[in-house]
């Protein structure tokens, strides 16, 4: 009567377990044996039900069966060959990766910038440690905002400070968890050792000379380091295209804009939330193939539907390497890439290439595969100060709410800053940068004076900080 | 039969016997009510594994029979599960579950008239992640092995696929953090005498014991499911040992105790109390799962607590759980899922309870135990 | 003219008042409380409702965390609800959320029920003094936010 699936969050790659009952209207329910999160829900799961929305297979407006849209796509792609990027962030299962792999292999984007980064942190940056050795650390340094960015993380943290771990944290406002609050500026004053853990992130928007800088602390100090990562498999799709030539996304941008890519393929993928609008213009054929309705399969020229990924059949690895199978049974996704390449992706061959690439027999949630963590070089890191007096921080949110209202839309600031504007309770906060401004609700908080802090894109920032002029 | 009568029944089916636990005589009167067309749908759970099983709904006859039977390491609450579906259903319910169920039918939300609660005796559940890191830890056996469980005489008895019995009293296990989430610790309702009928091993004893269930008729659609069950060949029935229905008594009076005993260890009065919900509240991530949770709110999406919070305000305390904390005031049945759920460990269950214990044992109202309205919604206090 | 109600007060500070006033009976009070000149402490902000019934206590919650000191919940003599009983809800809803204050912690003094004619001025003006006294012994809410004075 009720379907019920046993599936994966597809928010972040923290890799939660819950379920998706489907009777008549979706509802989430808790899979508390779940090993990453004990079936506990952030914000953006527990609002999975409204992302899951049906979407058809179109051409150009038209509907169509997937194959028929998939023919089209491949038509498409061979007609432009030479100018055709194909993009995944890394949203999808393993097995369809590795097929995309093969469709892509001329212009592979994941988004990721591993070509700014020295080749031997490629792993450490690709396969986080397990959560449980977060909960046993004795000194953990957070160089993200874990509430707002991967809020199941916060639990693993209190867990080890319930421990007796202390907690540093290098951010823009001082978070509840932290026993002693750093600012990114000062970061000179951190004290890192051998029983040190970095907390920080990975992503396609991410500043590679902080991300050098990160490691190369860590690096220096012996501390252990870990990277969270935005995508549902984004440690899957790392480390499968580990021997594939992967294009960033500011690559994939400049060469959009340059005009040397003019088809663009993304396969779970909302290229909407990352790449700039008039870039994506630029564009002569824009390929979607999803799950779910969103933004960009409205702009799409051909948006080839499959299942979503709730109802896919496929294996899922999550930031601590931990490979967890999807409780579906669809393969319509590959079939549709077997479409576009020519040939029949076997769902069966693909897994045991999966397994074979980790080193597994079997696909069991709960035992991590064994990775190698080899060591690297402290990479020669050049972070630029900002000489802006008043600063917007964009903090990259990996929660794609595709349109979905969320309830952030407003910036935090300090008191001071605040009072030496003279702004009014519950008034507003013009902010203005390059030309554009913007009027934003503000909320007073324990944030560095002249720092406003969002987790939401308000379309003027210009990368993670934007000099900004502030007024009542 | 009637309301008050007392059996000791089992299934008729040799292989439900086999694999329902005490004579799988509460899988037996589902399969029968849904076989009768008593009811349209019944909710079982679909076992995953050891520690994993999940509620569904179901009219297939053959699914109620493949059920996972009792699970004390699957804490979930079937209530919000058959609200605002229209279902004529049956349904087995711990006594938080039945709580629940009833709360809903107070909100318009599940007519009672179409919903047969066979009720389970329970003295705790657990959680499964925790009961993982416990056989790890305590009993130092890798979960895969696990074959089985029971509880018996105060021990948590794991049992391993070589055939071994691990013991550990539960005692111990709750002394380390492990054991029973902690709102069965003070739960004070084993036998659901709420629901309409009140199942459980309690009570079975001489030849029977372990091959038999003890059922306490509560009330005329008790006796009609039952009935049923009987009529249809499901189940076999005889009246129960006078020596079984004391040793129930003894051991729900015991379990009684040390309810109370945790209850009293557990909310001590403490000065600074805004200093203490604040500080339990600091991490709150406003995901809404409490909420979404729990079996007695029946608001939905548009409700007071979330419609009056905005992530946006800098309160000192915000109102989604300052209204909450007033909702659930008369209302919390204590069934610890808000517990259970919240992505960054806030004891919510203890929180709600602060408020809820001293208001209902002053209004004298126990939610979930018969169908007198929320004091909040009287015209006038009673009491 | 009274002593307390000019006395300086001693730190400065004027603790800020919420008080809920029904239409057809306290806010009368308060009325008339100005029209008989008994003088009362300038700390006092007062929402008229219709009928005390209608005071939700989340209004009260988003009182104390928009930063009121006190609040104060007023109404009809039961029995004289313009709406037969209003306040007979009132009560109910005024046990639940002095229930909630004080598992809180929030101080009683800080939320306080009373009812009040519409000829009742004085005592509206004496309730309103002694509130603003006890409130100034006890100093701000713990629950105003940051920057709220």
């Amino acid at each position: 009567m009720a379907n019920v699936y046993s599936t994966i969050c597809p928010g972040c790659n923290f890799g939660c377990g819950l379920y998706i009952r489907e009777n008549g209207n979706l509802d989430v329910d808790f899979r508390k044996s779940s090993p990453a999160n004990s079936g506990k829900l952030c914000r953006f799961g527990m609002s999975l039900p409204r992302l899951y929305t049906p979407v058809r297979s179109m051409v150009d407006g038209k509907e169509v069966e997937l194959t028929e849209a998939a023919k089209d796509a491949a038509k498409r792609i061979s007609a432009s060959k030479g100018s055709v990027a194909f993009l995944s962030f890394g949203n999808t299962t393993c097995e369809e990766h590795l097929a995309f792999g093969k469709l892509g292999e001329a212009y592979l984007c994941t988004g990721a910038d591993f070509e700014a980064l020295p080749k031997d942190t490629y792993q450490t940056i690709s396969v986080g440690i397990p959560y449980s050795e977060i909960e046993a650390a004795k000194h953990i340094v957070l160089f993200i905002d874990p509430y707002e960015q991967y809020p199941l993380i916060v639990r693993r943290i209190l867990s080890a400070k319930k421990k007796g771990a202390k907690i540093t944290s290098v951010w823009w406002k001082d978070l509840p968890l932290a026993d002693e609050n750093l600012r990114p500026a000062d970061v000179s004053k951190l004290k890192l050792s051998g029983d040190s853990l970095v907390i920080a992130d990975f992503h396609p928007l991410s500043d590679m000379e902080n991300v050098k800088n990160v490691l190369s602390l860590a690096k220096n100090a012996g501390a252990r380091i870990t990277f969270l990562k935005p995508f549902a498999n984004s440690t899957g799709a790392y480390i499968l295209s580990k021997d594939a030539k992967q294009k960033s996304l500011v690559q994939l941008v400049e060469d959009i804009n340059k005009g040397a890519i003019k088809t663009l393929f993304c396969l779970e993928s909302d290229p909407g939330e990352m790449i700039p609008a008039e870039t994506l213009g630029k564009l002569t054929t824009l390929i979607v193939q999803t799950g779910m309705a969103s933004a960009i399969t409205k702009k799409a020229h051909v948006v080839i539907a499959h299942e979503p990924l709730y109802k896919k059949k496929g294996t899922l690895i999550n930031n601590e390497g931990r490979a967890q199978s999807l409780g579906g049974e669809g393969t319509r996704g590959l079939d549709a890439l077997g479409v576009m390449a020519g040939v029949k992706f076997e769902f069966g061959v693909l897994n045991e290439s999966v397994k074979k690439t980790i080193g597994i027999n079997s696909i069991d949630e709960f035992t991590i595969p064994k990775y190698d963590r080899p060591g690297y070089a402290a990479p020669q890191a050049s972070v630029k100060p900002v000489d802006a007096k008043t600063a917007l921080v964009s903090v990259f949110n990996p929660f794609m709410w595709f349109g979905l209202p969320d309830d952030n839309d407003f910036v935090e600031m300090n008191l001071n800053t605040a009072r030496a504007l003279k702004l009014l309770k519950s008034g507003t906060l013009k902010i203005r940068s390059n030309g554009s401004a913007i009027e934003k609700r503000f909320k007073i908080g324990p944030v560095q004076e002249n720092v406003l802090l969002t987790g939401r894109k308000f379309g003027i920032e210009k990368g993670m900080l934007t000099p900004v002029e502030i007024s009542r | 039969m009637q309301k008050g009568d007392m059996f000791v029944g089992w299934s008729t089916k040799e292989d439900i016997r086999k694999r329902g636990g005490s004579g799988g005589l509460v899988t037996s009167v589902l399969a029968a009510a849904l076989d009768k067309k008593l009811v349209d749908a019944v909710v079982v759970l679909r076992k995953i594994n050891e520690f994993e099983a999940v509620p569904v709904i179901t009219s297939d006859v053959n699914e109620v029979l493949k059920s996972a039977g009792s699970l004390h390491s699957v804490p979930s609450n079937f209530a919000k599960i058959i609200a605002n579906k229209n279902l004529k259903v049956a349904l087995p319910a711990k006594g938080c579950d039945t709580r629940g169920i009833i709360e809903q039918s107070k909100r318009n939300a599940v007519s009672l008239d179409n919903t047969f609660i066979i009720g389970l005796n329970c003295g705790g559940s657990m959680h499964p992640s925790v009961t993982r890191e416990m056989l790890e830890i305590m009993y130092k056996i890798k979960p895969e092995d696990v074959h089985g469980e029971e509880i018996e005489k105060g021990k948590l008895i794991f049992e391993t696929k070589d055939g071994k019995e691990h013991a550990i009293t539960i005692d111990e296990l709750e002394e380390k953090g492990y054991g029973r989430r902690e709102s069965c610790r003070y739960c004070m309702i084993k036998i659901p005498t709420n629901a309409d009928l009140a199942c459980g091993n309690w009570g079975v004893v001489g030849d029977l014991a372990g091959k038999a269930t003890f059922v306490e008729v509560n009330s005329e659609k008790g006796a009609k499911l039952l009935q049923n069950a009987i009529d249809a060949g499901y189940v076999q029935v005889e009246k129960p040992d006078e020596k079984g229905v004391a040793a129930r008594a003894k051991i729900k009076g015991a379990m009684e105790g040390l309810g109370k005993k945790w209850k009293d260890k557990v909310f001590v009065p403490m000065d600074n109390r805004l200093e203490y919900f604040r500080k339990e509240l600091e991490h709150c991530i406003d995901c809404g799962a409490c909420k979404t949770v729990c079996p007695t709110c029946s608001c939905g999406d548009v409700s007071k607590c979330t419609e009056y919070h905005l992530r946006g305000d800098a309160y000192k305390m915000s109102m989604y759980h300052l209204i909450r904390f007033l909702h659930l005031a008369d209302s919390c049945i204590g069934c610890g899922q808000c517990s259970d759920v919240c992505p960054v460990d806030i004891p919510l269950t203890r929180l709600y309870r602060r408020f809820a214990n001293p208001m209902q044992e002053q209004l004298k109202y126990e939610p979930g135990m018969d169908l007198r309205k929320p004091p909040y919604f009287e015209a006038k206090l009673e009491v | 003219m009274s002593a307390e109600a000019v006395a300086p007060n001693t730190n400065g500070w004027e603790p800020k008042i919420v008080a809920f006033c029904c239409n057809w009976c306290s806010y009368g009070g308060a009325d008339s409380a100005g029209m008989g000149r008994f003088q009362q402490p300038p700390s006092t902000r007062i929402i008229r409702v219709m009928c005390s019934g209608r005071i939700d206590p989340l209004h009260v919650f988003n009182a104390f965390l928009e930063g009121a000191d006190a609040v104060l919940v007023t109404g009809c003599h039961i029995g004289d609800c313009h709406y037969v009983n209003g306040n007979d809800k009132t009560k109910i809803k005024y046990k639940f959320l002095e229930n909630v204050a004080q598992e809180l912690g929030i101080e009683k003094e800080r939320l306080q029920l009373n009812w009040i004619s519409a000829s009742e001025g004085e005592r509206f003006a004496n309730f309103i003094r002694d509130v603003t006294a006890q409130i100034k012994k006890l100093g701000p809410s713990p629950l105003k936010p940051a920057g709220v004075v």
